[in-house]
């Protein structure tokens, strides 16, 4: 096990307190545990465990079994409590996220979630074409989860609409405000701040559900987000094109520079796996660091296929 | 009919209205507007004034052209206006040198043409009953109230056994008492006589009490399905009830919040900030400072 610091101002706890990313073998029979990390205050401690499962096998498996994603909160939950257990944290659910390339699931990613307001959701598509609430987590949002149960959203409404619609990730920011989010809540629940949309899934076109992640300003589920997609005019080869950062929200590191994040991200991109790093810098880049990359403990990249090609990287900063 | 028909019994699917602005380019005052009703099912469309519900009835009603996209009913793609649908409108449009019977008679006349006079006589005075004005059945127009002329104007589309209704604010124009007092004829024949209903209406109220769904339409220009609410109050319904459940409030107060977002945004940035559709552009609420370089995806770490 490795422990780091990222900087003595990382007070503030994410809702997101636990990460395990699995990659697929090659010969596709297990899926191996590439990284399990905590995120404790300012600590962040990664292990690399031998650990391997088969398709069905724990919550990871069962995610690359289904091809969707799950969410695990049941109380009393075996899994639910030995996770949190031997992590030494109370977790509230569990999140299993597969990463899909074409209908083949290479990754997934379980991120372990703590108490504070937020919210996590799988929208799927029904028999009218609509995309309907089919699992979830919600926390200190009474009023917003009541109506959530109800709504539904055709292709191309709503945030979890444009993202079945296209195919891509979506954020979207200052929620109350934003054109791409529909619904409306509660005013004591106003403190939810920005929407991630990720595609589950993603066939030509169009995907099978979708990831909605809901995070407050008072304990985010991670401390900023951002979307990089390829440059649509780039002449570069079709494997390394441009990319560049579409959308970003690091609104809680309230007057920071934000976190240079280049070089993870093109690595990323590369290797067409998840990454999770306590550094989103590289050699000579760390001396140029700015405000930002000394608040964040870590950071996670995902690859976003749209069938098999991939369309975007997210990422998380913790 | 088969079941699975019963489930997709109307089929709205990319719906677009465009129009030419001045200089000869399609403006989208309705655009992908996706929906689907079920068999028997009532479905209010909400939204302002003036952001392009009346433009979606009329395209569904096949009384205004469509841009793109299809509408299917029961089965058959709509080419046009035809007696499958019937429409009523704010103002009941008879026709005032007709009698209420033969205002609606006139419908029926041109469906059951194959019936005998006695037969289509009975089935007139079936729905004129059904909208309780069996008794004024040989009254003018300009001796009914506003309300009755609106009864008369739904006994008439009714009558022609269409397999959707489309109801365009219909009680508009109403008081509040005969505009409840309509509420609760129209549901009842729609009850009794299972139409797939498409209510436009900018009533939250109005919208709870009738429909199985509501459908929140963005502002225009481009406006398009916001979000469907799926309301769990079984039908038939009984006004009192319905106003104090529980869940009653939770769904009106989300409905009302919906509508000011809305109108908030419209305030905001005018006509040009509308739709689903988040730009793609950075949304740096603090700051991050954005690099306008792109990276290239080539190199390591």
């Amino acid at each position: 096990m490795t422990s780091a610091t990222s900087g003595t101002q990382a007070t503030f706890a994410t809702l997101i307190q636990y990460i395990e990313v699995w990659n697929v073998e090659q010969d596709g029979q297990s899926m191996r545990l590439r990284n399990c990390c905590r995120l404790r205050g300012s600590l962040v401690d990664i292990e690399t465990p031998e650990r391997s499962v088969r398709s069905g096998e724990g919550l990871a498996g069962m995610a690359w079994n289904q091809r969707h994603a799950i969410i695990l909160q049941e109380a009393p939950s075996e899994l639910l409590d030995r996770i949190g257990a031997k992590n030494g944290m109370e977790l509230a659910a569990l999140i299993a996220y597969p990463v899909m390339k074409g209908q083949s699931v290479i990754s997934v990613i379980v991120f372990g979630i703590g108490g504070g307001p937020g919210a996590f959701e799988v929208w799927s598509r029904d028999d009218r074409d609509e995309l309907s609430i089919s699992a979830s987590y919600y926390s200190g949002l009474k009023s917003f989860e009541f109506i959530s149960r109800h709504v539904k959203f055709p292709k191309g409404a709503g945030l979890p609409g444009a993202v079945w619609k296209t195919g891509q990730p979506r954020l979207a920011s200052d929620l109350p405000h934003s054109a791409g989010f529909m619904r409306s809540f509660a005013a004591d629940e106003t403190e939810l701040n920005v929407g991630l949309g990720l595609p589950v899934g993603s066939a030509a076109g169009h995907s099978d559900s979708i990831l909605l992640v809901l995070s407050s300003n008072s304990k985010p589920i991670a401390r900023g987000f951002e979307i990089w997609q390829p440059l649509a005019s780039s002449n570069t080869a079709p494997e390394a094109p441009n990319l560049v950062r579409t959308t970003a929200d690091w609104s809680v590191l309230a007057g920071q520079t934000a976190p240079k994040t280049e070089s993870l991200i093109a690595e990323t991109w590369m290797s067409g796996r998840p990454l999770f790093t306590t550094s989103s810098l590289s050699g000579a880049a760390a001396e140029d660091a700015g405000d930002g990359e000394e608040l964040l403990r870590a950071f996670l990249a995902i690859p976003v296929y749209r069938g098999i090609e991939k369309v975007a990287v997210v990422l998380f900063g913790f | 009919m088969t079941i699975n028909t019963d489930r997709r019994y109307v089929e709205i699917a990319n719906l677009t209205k465009a129009y030419p602005n001045p200089y000869g380019e399609p403006v989208k005052v309705v655009e992908d507007f996706n929906l689907i009703l079920r068999r028997g099912e009532v479905v209010s469309v909400i939204g302002h004034s003036g952001c392009g519900k009346s433009t979606v009835l009329t395209m569904v009603a096949g009384l205004n052209e469509i841009t793109s996209g299809s509408v299917v009913v029961a089965g058959r793609e709509t080419l046009g206006p035809g007696p499958d649908r019937a429409v009523v409108f704010q103002s009941p449009c008879l026709l005032p040198w007709m009698t209420t019977f033969q205002n609606v008679m006139l419908g029926i006349d041109q469906v059951y043409s194959h019936g005998t006079k006695a037969e289509r006589r009975q089935i007139c005075e079936y729905y004129l009953n059904a909208v309780g004005l069996i008794d004024s059945m040989h009254k003018y127009p300009r001796e009914m109230s506003g309300g009755m002329q609106q009864r008369v104007g739904i006994a008439r589309a009714i009558s022609l056994k269409p397999r959707m209704l489309l109801l365009d604010e219909p009680f508009g124009r109403l008081d509040s008492l005969t505009r409840m007092e309509l509420q609760d004829v129209v549901l009842e024949v729609l009850d009794r006589e299972r139409i797939t209903t498409m209510v436009i209406t900018h009533d939250v109220d109005e919208a709870i009490y009738m429909s199985n769904r509501i459908c929140m339409m963005t502002n225009g220009p481009a406006a398009t399905v916001g979000q469907v609410l799926d309301l769990p109050f079984d039908r038939p319904r009984i006004r009192k009830e319905l106003l104090e459940h529980p869940d009653y409030y939770e769904f009106r107060g989300s409905l009302i919040a919906f509508l000011e977002k809305q109108e908030s945004r419209k305030s905001a940035h005018g006509h040009k900030a509308t739709g689903t559709q988040p730009t793609r552009k950075t949304t740096s609420n603090s700051q991050p400072q954005m690099s306008p370089e792109p990276v290239s995806s080539g190199g390591g770490r």
